[in-house]
């Protein structure tokens, strides 16, 4: 145990525990592994930001702690969410969570409100569908939302979706994601589509979720300097795995899985330098660690045996503790974690 | 707004952007994700494996009756222009017994899938081609040739067909080769509409960009990087064609109106109905030719069926 | 030019080729385009032929034919039945009601059954009491209407005598009219539910794989609710469309119920006039058929508008 923290709450600030969480599809090809053996928590108050490259499964694992995925995904292990597992709720319970404790932001928002319905209501459904209120009453508070993130003037509410513009659909979708007051947000490529001006606004929003409405932020992004300067934590993936998980100012300027050191490579101030080869399928993943093909690095072990999690050798002890405590057994889980043979 | 609307019997994809993007995001895609790899080959759309029971019962009917219309002079127990004996109820000699005439009537039956296959696949095969075409075309080159190539299947759209026929079919006196050109020239509507709003989003996509940025020609590019990508929306289009030429038929031949000098079933329910067969209770005249064009027309929309079900079957994975 | 006003004058001009075509037909076909005018019933005598023959203007230039037939189309004169001894108008007019006696409460009923059914089976797919009903329309789509009359009628009048066997009325009252009209309805409202199940439910499988759909779910939304509230709509959409365009078809199937069930309507009318060669009845059928498809047409795209936010605003 750290020393001031009581692992009592600990406990407490610990809202979701992700735990062996794989996904896959089964289609004509061959099975798609989209995710594989995901585990983190989220802490209360706290910004996760989950980064990868487009095709790693990052959507996929967003949609999968909602049970949002189509029929045919088979998934395994376990999302406590409270006391629950969302994974083993019945459809019914897991739709009295999903938009009021545990609420997301879709990547589209031009497309993922219905095109036939007002503004207003569909940022008002939450409150009609899981508090039983009546149109006109959920109307009023789908406004007083709506005009803390900038949606006023103009009779934008009285508008349908296809004549507002990308910003105002996502800014219509974020009120819409907190007007339950939800516990956790989930935001899946919230900047997807949108201009720079309109990204950094939008994030800017995001992170303000986070002071004004008090609850935790799953952020997916493919984005990584976004992703360092918003959140608190951060995991990255590849390939339906997570390869390295950390603080993120720690993670950022010190990457340590080799596949984040070329992630930050790529950034225009640091080089632009692609990285080599492109994303393995993922019907048949490689063997052994999944980013050896890629990898400049790599050694005969990597080729054939698969690396697991495990805390980073150099990250120094002091800067574990900081935002992420740990609860119970395994000290391992909570602070810098890599997987790589050689790190 | 025309765009808004289309023809199409059970899955009707339409050209708006919503249904671009679903497109690309619904189709499985293993490889590295960029545009390249949505090239026809690694579509896995007519791979063997997954054709559903409905489908494999469809195309189980469907051989069948194929099997009945290329042999129905082996098959048939005798010819069906043969009088014995009118009447006759269903027993050893006659299996489905004989009609006013004494005509046999199971090889009467036999007989008559020839016209309904034939009517059905040549029209439909017409249509097809020709609602392929006028799809293509409109599709690709948008702009003017859009607007009077849809505005001509529009008016077409409109004009009730069947009606149509009856009244050409009266003037005309048609042998069933004119019945199915007259389909064939009325039904493409439906198919250049879904051909059009496929083709609108396949020419947006990079390997097409591809293929004109290196100079091939309009043509080149239309038959042979948007065809075959489009192809997996023709086949179930045209097997609904040959299902409605098929219904068509035997509404024709109801009226009286079909090919005199060959046995259909359309008409064998019609010399039931107004000769007395009905009234007087003989099922086994019209009872057999209506289930065979039920059944014959099943077979064919479960075929069509099974190969759209099996396009909605790769869901939403990134 | 706006949509609205595109589609108007795709129809006018649809209404335009019809009048042509029926113009030309009757003076392309082969034979006597006499005879093709009058029916083959009409016998006539050399010297009335002639006199005829110049009284119909069929002597005239084809343009002037042309303009007079126009005229006498907005007029609404059809033509003369030879062979029922009335005009053609009169007719129609006069068997039009039993048809749409027939033909609107069954499009009616398979307008509103058809979409909720079929709704329902495009999003439970896969669930056994959908698969039933799926099985059970599919079926129904796939036999020809006139078929399915007799299929009823054998079973329902002949076999267990519940109805009775041919006509409209015997009595003429309300009740008496109902009891006859019962069956075909029925028949005629199966098939219209058959191909409107048929419809949307396609549309309805396409609408729930789209992204608002998945987000409706994200919001909270339950099972049913999710189609109600949202996919209902917008499956609807692409639909009433369609559904319009299909009435030329259901509308045949109208004719084909009324000829099976003895009923005096319009299907009986063509039917007649087909065994008779009554070409002016014919026709004249034929074109008031074709303006009502093309008027539904027209009600659809208002209708389209009206819940289309996107095409009001355009």
């Amino acid at each position: 145990m750290y020393p001031g923290i009581s692992p009592e709450k600990h406990q407490q600030r610990r809202i979701l525990k992700v735990e062996g969480l794989s996904v896959s599809f089964p289609t004509t090809l061959g099975s798609v592994m989209a995710a594989q053996d995901i585990s983190f928590d989220l802490w209360e108050k706290e910004i996760l930001a989950l980064v990868g490259e487009t095709g790693c499964g990052k959507s996929v694992l967003a949609s999968a702690i909602l049970r949002l995925l189509p029929g045919n995904a088979v998934v395994s292990g376990s999302v406590v969410f409270g006391d629950r597992d969302l994974l083993c709720l019945s459809e019914k319970d897991i739709s009295r969570i999903r938009g009021s404790q545990i609420s997301m932001v879709f990547q589209n928002p031009t497309l993922a409100h219905n095109p036939l319905i007002r503004m207003e209501d569909q940022i008002a459904e939450p409150l009609c569908v899981h508090r039983g209120r009546s149109k006109k009453s959920s109307r009023k508070l789908a406004e007083k939302v709506a005009i803390s993130f900038g949606l006023e003037g103009g009779g934008i509410l009285k508008m349908y979706p296809f004549e507002l513009s990308g910003g105002m659909n996502q800014r219509a979708m974020i009120s819409t994601s907190v007007i339950l007051s939800p516990r956790i947000i989930i935001a899946d490529e919230p900047t997807k589509g949108l201009d720079d001006a309109l990204a950094r606004q939008a994030i800017r929003e995001l992170s303000s979720i986070k002071e004004q409405w008090g609850a935790s932020l799953l952020l997916i992004t493919h984005d990584l300097s976004m992703a360092s300067a918003v959140s608190d934590r951060m995991a990255v993936m590849y390939c339906g795995q997570i390869v390295e998980i950390g603080l993120s100012s720690e993670v950022f300027e010190n990457p340590l899985h080799p596949y984040s050191r070329a992630l930050k490579g790529c950034l225009p101030e640091n080089g632009y330098n692609p990285i080599p080869g492109s994303s393995p399928s993922l019907i048949q993943p490689p063997s052994g660690c999944r980013y050896h093909p890629r990898c400049s690095q790599m050694t005969a072990l990597c080729k054939e045996a698969p690396p697991m999690m495990a805390v980073a050798k150099s990250s120094s002890n002091s800067k574990k503790i900081g935002m992420s405590g740990c609860s119970d057994d395994r000290h391992e889980s909570c602070g810098r974690q890599v997987r790589c043979w050689r790190c | 707004m025309a765009g808004l609307q289309e023809l199409g019997f059970f899955n009707s994809a339409r050209s708006s952007g919503q249904q671009a993007t679903k497109r690309e995001a619904g189709t499985v895609n293993p490889g590295t994700g960029d545009a390249a790899s949505m090239n026809r080959h690694e579509r896995g759309h007519f791979g063997p494996g997954s054709f559903s029971f409905p489908g494999f019962l469809g195309l189980m009917l469907f051989l069948s009756f194929l099997l009945m219309a290329s042999f129905s002079f082996a098959i048939a127990p005798c010819d069906p222009w043969v009088r014995f004996q009118p009447f006759l109820p269903p027993g050893w000699g006659h299996f489905l017994g004989t009609n006013d005439l004494g005509n046999d009537i199971l090889s009467e039956l036999i007989y008559g899938s020839k016209v309904s296959l034939i009517v059905g696949f040549g029209a439909a095969l017409l249509s097809t081609f020709l609602g392929t075409l006028i799809g293509l075309l409109s599709g690709y080159y948008k702009g003017l040739v859009d607007e009077i190539l849809m505005g001509i299947t529009d008016i077409f759209l409109m004009i009730p067909q069947i009606p149509l026929i009856i009244v050409l079919a009266a003037f005309l006196k048609p042998s069933f080769w004119m019945v199915a050109l007259l389909l064939g020239c009325l039904w493409w509507t439906s198919t250049a509409r879904v051909i059009r709003s496929k083709t609108l989003q396949i020419r947006e996509m990079s390997f097409i960009e591809g293929s004109r940025s290196m100079g091939f020609s309009d043509l080149h590019i239309i038959f042979s990087d948007v065809l075959p990508n489009i192809f997996y929306v023709i086949l179930p289009k045209f097997l609904l064609a040959v299902a409605s030429a098929m219904i068509a038929e035997a509404s024709i031949s109801f009226l009286g109106l079909g090919d005199a000098s060959m046995k259909s079933w359309g008409m064998m329910i019609n010399f039931a109905f107004t000769r007395g067969g009905f009234i007087n209770g003989y099922w086994w005249w019209y009872l057999p030719p209506g289930l065979c064009i039920s059944l014959s027309v099943l077979s064919v929309i479960l075929m069509g069926f099974a190969l759209e079900e099996r396009d909605l079957e790769t869901e939403r994975i990134e | 030019m706006s949509p609205a006003k595109k589609r108007l004058l795709r129809c006018i001009l649809a209404l335009f080729l019809i009048v042509s075509l029926n113009f030309i037909i009757p003076r392309s076909m082969p034979g006597d385009p006499l005879t093709n005018l009058l029916g083959e019933d009409a016998y006539l005598t050399e010297g009335s032929a002639s006199e005829l023959r110049s009284l119909m203007g069929l002597d005239l230039p084809l343009h002037e034919q042309y303009l007079a037939y126009w005229r006498s189309i907005l007029s609404f004169d059809l033509g003369y039945s030879y062979h029922l001894h009335s005009s053609v108008s009169s007719l129609i007019l006069s068997r039009m009601k039993w048809t749409l006696l027939l033909a609107v409460p069954s499009l009616s009923a398979g307008a509103i059954f058809g979409t909720i059914l079929g709704g329902l089976a495009g999003w439970k797919r896969g669930c056994g009491m959908e698969r039933v009903n799926t099985a059970f329309f599919l079926m129904i789509y796939c036999t020809p209407p006139y078929f399915l009359s007799l299929l009823a009628l054998y079973l329902f009048s002949f076999r267990l005598g519940l109805f009775p066997l041919k006509g409209l009325y015997s009595t003429g009252s309300f009740l008496d009219i109902a009891h006859h009209l019962m069956l075909p309805i029925l028949v005629m409202s199966l098939f219209s539910v058959s191909r409107n199940f048929m419809i949307m439910r396609g549309s309805v499988l396409v609408e729930r794989r789209s992204l608002y759909a998945a987000y409706a779910r994200a919001k909270g939304l339950y099972g049913n609710e999710i189609l109600f509230r949202h996919c209902f709509k917008n499956a609807l959409l692409p639909i009433i469309t369609i559904i319009a365009l299909d009435f030329g078809f259901i509308f045949s199937g109208a004719l084909f119920i009324e000829i099976v069930f003895s009923m005096n309507g319009m299907g009986n009318l063509i039917y007649d006039s087909l065994l008779s060669r009554d070409y002016p009845v014919l026709q004249g059928s034929f074109l008031i058929v074709t303006i009502m498809v093309i008027l539904a047409n027209l009600l659809a795209d208002l209708q389209y508008s009206r819940i289309d936010p996107r095409v009001r605003w355009q």
